[in-house]
């Protein structure tokens, strides 16, 4: 592929999208109306695990303003979701399994009305034992939550012979690491607005997969429908929040104007999205690392535990991922790692921007620094030594090639950070009671999806009758600022005026499936296929503007806003021109691609060997805290971050991506967590479920190493993800250096550093 | 049709705004309880939104500029009860004679709710985090309250009599809370949040305390977020009174102000850690006040 000159850094950041933004003008699904709709609410499930004996919707329906009151009779086709696995009722029929489950919908004139009837909805139960944690679901008595057992999934990664490597080692280090839950607490709550349209449904949504949403309403409403439309509306955010979630929220609002034969709106407040949503799993990892003593490592035995909830959602993924890093960016010879996602009556938990790897990567982390401790070496210089590197082998079997930034990025993030000075400076209590850390974390993340999934990006680009460059993929906008990416792409590929791109919104009727909006796979997998689809539009371009102009494709020149002649530039045309020409001969101007990232990679579960991703993104992050010794109050006011995620694109988008990601991994790390009574969830609101405000956020300096991926458009690779995953452990590692002890389980709220420092 | 409301619709009542303190307090009295009254009406647009209270009418009490006011009435500090936390926190007065106060201003939620919240629906609404309480009670504020045809003063710690419940009765409102001016006299206030900014306090303590010749003259300090009401360390403020300023004084002063509170453990701290900072918060207020520094 093409390499080109980098954006330098003083470009100003001008994303396409921002001005609508900023002027309040963007219209989110909820601004749509001028669409006479009616309100959809759902009635949930009040009882964690309990079998529905009767519900009773008498009353419910004779509310005045109700229009129809539907329950999973209703439901024309199969009555369930699930992004992979349809375990879930779209309404609960005979049981439900967790506080919030859907059980009804009240669709009703007006939402005062339709509130009202949901108060009303009589549920009659008979309790089931609630299984309120992972180690109560793996009790042998305790009743199943599925059929299956309460186990979702599990995978393994051995290598070597762990036993006698631990034999061998001259020091071992054995702990347990947990952690919490983390809501994704998108500034837009879900919402779905569904059309009758003649013999079929038009979706309108926010949502990051639009094809995985028309799959889920083709399966509910089966065959009582022929056209499936779903159209993605702007989206406030995501965060794999909604990956899965708008598969039953559009699924509910489609069966609700079917079943009425009119526009239905469903929107959540906030409480309703918290209860309902999946989150980030919390659980625990059981960890042993062994090492010589001149700190090299010889063996990992591990178990990974994450609470799934009541549901498949995304876990077997996640977990996968959690096992696939569970070594960090290291070598070592004999690795033994399991890892289970079981099943629990709370809550589902399944996709968000990390993806099991913030788990893992925290227990991994913080128990480098617990070893280097033990050695009395630099965290730092024990990280090096055991580093993996352009050739190395990973546990997987996998031998790396190029483009391994990760020890570039450790060194530079140590020149940023002052690493030796602070390091040797800090850890001690100055006389008003503050400490201070300074504390490192190294991290992988595999580009894309995988061979688990499909992992195919298609792209359409065309010219429309006036002249502009229509850009077609179904990959979705919300919140990353890909458009722009796109834009730029298209512009560097075809050597056009940026103006004259144009992105639409993904729409299923008029576009090829791209794939999910997920694993940090817009740029490099939707990018690729955006250039791919420019170098086809190009072709297509220069062949229509040969017979119009009379020269030689290859003797013609694509430029700015025309087509010229490369021996006389004044015999030209602009693509306005060439686009009436074109629609005056019926002519199509356009490129097509598809890119099939599973080429290359592969999974043998058995073994637990293969080629998960063809290409590794790396961070290396540094985090400087104050601890207040007197509350446990902890500031983190310095941070330092340097990634490797191949050539950057758009320095200052993709800087975006790593102050965003670093603090939601802060939030993660010191506030955030849900707590549950019974299975019922407390912390429902942002009253009482805390993420970071500007006073809690440190100054963030950033920088990248770029290296190059041949498989991603001019050498990138995947970001999205990858600057969360080091934050909570680098925080957990300043902690522990500001006040001498590690704390192997987060969030660090003031409360629970006071007690460590206590010694509880 | 309005999807904005859809997300968290208002059910319908009768809307009423009075423009002189007179007319709202016949309003009051004539609907008997079954009128909600908003100031900023940042916690009384949850309730409805929510739909946890069901007014027949709401009485919208911003048009009464009469009892907006921050003054210095010579020798008493007169604040009018719909005055909002934006402007007490920028009262130079408040900032020279009632410092706490001030301090407690500015960290009650963000500026857009600062710029709404009113000092008299703080009081009103009785929440035992109540940021605003705290430094009313170190000042020994008072409160004053009108009915259509009553008037009475309330010491601001029997306003509080549960969660969430205040001893104004339905036909009342509070026009005004006022303490006394004491050059000599020094306060602070400081919280445990679970954040740093716009968060509910785990802990709020304030200090007011005045020194002469090396003793306290006077002490009291207000305890939030560590009982039923906002409390008033009477035991530990008495303690004080007479005494030698010294460490070991503010220590045990800042240990019977713990023996003093009744926490509970909720999702936002256990009861062992407020208490805990309710003595460090304490201890740490009257070292600033008696020997100078930052708080």
């Amino acid at each position: 592929m093409a390499t080109i000159e980098l954006e330098t850094k003083s470009e100003v950041l001008r994303r396409i999208d921002v001005s609508e933004k900023v002027a309040g003008k963007l219209r989110y699904t909820t601004d749509m109306i001028e669409v006479e709709a009616l309100y959809v609410k759902v009635v949930r499930s009040a009882m964690p695990h309990a079998m529905i004996e009767s519900i009773d919707i008498s009353q419910a329906k004779e509310t005045p303003g109700v229009i129809r009151v539907i329950t999973s009779h209703d439901v024309p086709g199969e009555n369930l979701i699930g992004f992979f696995t349809r375990d879930q009722p779209l309404l609960a029929e005979d049981r439900v399994r967790f506080i919030g489950e859907a059980v009804a919908l009240v669709v009703a004139e007006n939402p005062v009305s339709a509130m009202t009837a949901v108060n009303s909805v009589k549920i009659s139960y008979k309790p089931l034992p609630a299984i309120l944690d992972i180690d109560s679901a793996l009790s042998p008595d305790a009743i199943k939550i599925h059929e299956d057992g309460n186990i979702k999934e599990s995978f393994v990664i051995k290598k070597g012979n762990v036993e006698s490597a631990f034999e061998k080692s001259d020091i071992v280090i054995e702990g347990r690491y947990s952690f919490p839950y983390q809501e994704h607490a998108y500034l837009e709550t879900e919402a779905c607005l569904a059309m009758p349209t003649e013999g079929g449904i038009t979706v309108i949504g926010s949502m990051q997969v639009p094809f995985a949403v028309e799959r889920a309403v083709r399966t509910v409403l089966g065959n009582a429908v022929n056209k499936v439309r779903v159209i993605q509306a702007p989206t406030g955010g995501g965060f794999g929040g909604k990956e899965d979630a708008p598969d039953e929220v559009c699924a509910h609002a489609a069966l609700a104007a079917y079943l009425t034969g009119r526009p239905a709106l469903l929107a959540y407040n906030r409480k309703e999205s918290i209860i309902f949503h999946p989150k980030r799993h919390p659980g625990y990892i059981k960890r042993k690392l062994g090492a010589t003593r001149d700190g090299i490592l010889t063996a990992l035995s591990e178990t990974i535990m994450l609470d799934g909830g009541a549901y498949m959602s995304l876990t077997p993924r996640v977990i996968f991922q959690s096992v696939a890093t569970a070594t960090g960016p290291y070598l070592i010879p004999n690795v033994d790692i399991e890892g289970k996602g079981v099943y629990t009556n709370k809550v589902p938990c399944g996709a968000f921007r990390g993806f099991g790897k913030p788990q893992s990567q925290f227990a991994a982390e913080l128990q480098m620094d617990e070893l280097a401790k033990e050695l009395k070496m630099d965290p730092l210089e024990l990280r090096l030594k055991n580093l993996i590197k352009e050739g190395s082998e990973l546990p997987w079997g996998q031998r790396l090639g190029d483009g391994i930034g990760i020890l570039q990025c450790a060194i530079r993030v140590k020149e940023m950070a002052e690493w030796e000075e602070k390091r040797q400076k800090y850890g001690v209590v100055d006389s008003k009671g503050i400490a201070r850390g300074i504390g490192l974390a190294l991290a992988m993340h595999g580009t894309s999806i995988g061979p688990l999934g499909i992992d195919v990006g298609s792209a359409i680009i065309e010219l429309d009758e006036n002249g502009k460059i229509v850009v077609k993929n179904s990959l979705t906008e919300y919140g990353q600022g890909i458009y722009t990416g796109w834009i730029e792409i298209v512009s560097r590929a075809l050597n056009v005026d940026k103006g004259l791109i144009e992105v639409i919104y993904p729409d299923t009727s008029i576009m090829y499936d791209s794939g999910p909006t997920v694993a940090s796979r817009s740029t490099a997998v939707g990018g690729r296929a955006i250039y791919e689809a420019a170098i086809n539009f190009k072709s297509a371009i220069l062949k229509a503007a040969s017979q119009m102009i009379g020269v030689k494709p290859h003797r013609l020149s694509l430029e700015g806003d025309s087509i010229k002649s490369i021996e006389n530039p004044n015999n030209r045309l602009s693509l306005k021109d060439i686009a009436s020409m074109a629609r005056k001969n019926g002519q199509t101007i356009k490129g097509e691609a598809w890119v099939n990232m599973n080429q290359g990679s592969y999974w043998d579960r058995e073994k637990g060997r293969g080629v998960p991703w063809k290409s590794y993104s790396f961070a290396a992050h540094v985090a400087e805290v104050e601890v207040d010794i007197n509350s446990g109050k902890v500031n983190v006011v310095n941070y330092y971050a340097v990634h490797d995620s191949g050539k950057i694109l758009k320095r200052s988008l993709a800087e975006s991506q790593v102050y965003g990601g670093v603090v939601q991994g802060l939030g993660y790390a010191l506030m955030e967590d849900l707590h549950f009574k019974d299975g019922k969830l407390l912390s429902n609101s942002f009253l009482d479920y805390m993420i970071p405000t500007f006073a809690d956020t440190p100054n963030i300096y950033v920088d990248f190493i770029e290296t190059y991926n041949e498989d991603g458009p001019f050498g990138a690779k995947g970001l999205g993800e990858v600057p969360i995953e080091p934050v909570a452990p680098a925080i957990a590692n300043a902690i522990y250096n500001a006040i001498g002890k590690p704390i192997r389980a987060f969030p660090f709220t003031s409360e629970r550093v006071f007690s460590a420092l206590q010694g509880d | 049709m309005k999807p904005f409301q859809y997300l968290s619709p208002i059910q319908e009542f009768e809307y009423l705004k009075p423009r002189t303190l007179d007319e709202a307090l016949s309003i009051v009295s004539k609907f008997n309880g079954v009128a909600k009254v908003i100031a900023g009406g940042t916690d009384l647009t949850i309730a409805l939104k929510e739909l946890l209270v069901k007014p027949q009418a709401v009485v919208d009490i911003n048009g009464l500029k009469e009892i907006r006011y921050i003054r210095d009435d010579g020798g008493i500090i007169r604040i009018g009860a719909l005055t909002t936390f934006d402007e007490i926190y920028r009262s130079g007065l408040i900032n020279k004679y009632a410092r706490c106060l001030a301090q407690a201003a500015y960290n009650v939620g963000t500026w857009q709710i600062r710029n709404l919240a009113t000092l008299g629906g703080n009081i009103a609404n009785a929440s035992p985090a109540a940021d605003g309480a705290t430094p009313l009670i170190s000042l020994d504020a008072h409160v004053h309250i009108k009915s259509i045809n009553n008037e009475r003063d309330v010491p601001i710690i029997d306003m509080f009599l549960g969660p969430k419940k205040s001893a104004l009765n339905s036909n009342e409102l509070i026009t005004e809370v006022y303490f006394k001016k004491d050059e000599l006299a020094n306060c602070g206030w400081a919280r445990i949040g679970r954040r740093n900014a716009n968060t509910i306090s785990v802990v709020n303590v304030a200090v007011n305390i005045s020194l002469a010749d090396g003793k306290y003259r006077a002490a009291r300090i207000g305890l939030g977020s560590v009982g039923p009401t906002p409390l008033y360390a009477k035991k530990a403020s008495e303690y004080l009174i007479g005494k030698e300023a010294s460490s070991a004084t503010i220590s045990q002063a800042a240990k019977i102000a713990m023996d003093e509170s009744n926490p509970i453990s909720d999702i936002r701290g256990t009861k062992i850690y407020r208490l805990s900072m309710v003595k460090y918060l304490t201890e740490k207020l009257l070292n600033n006040l008696t020997y100078g520094g930052i708080n």
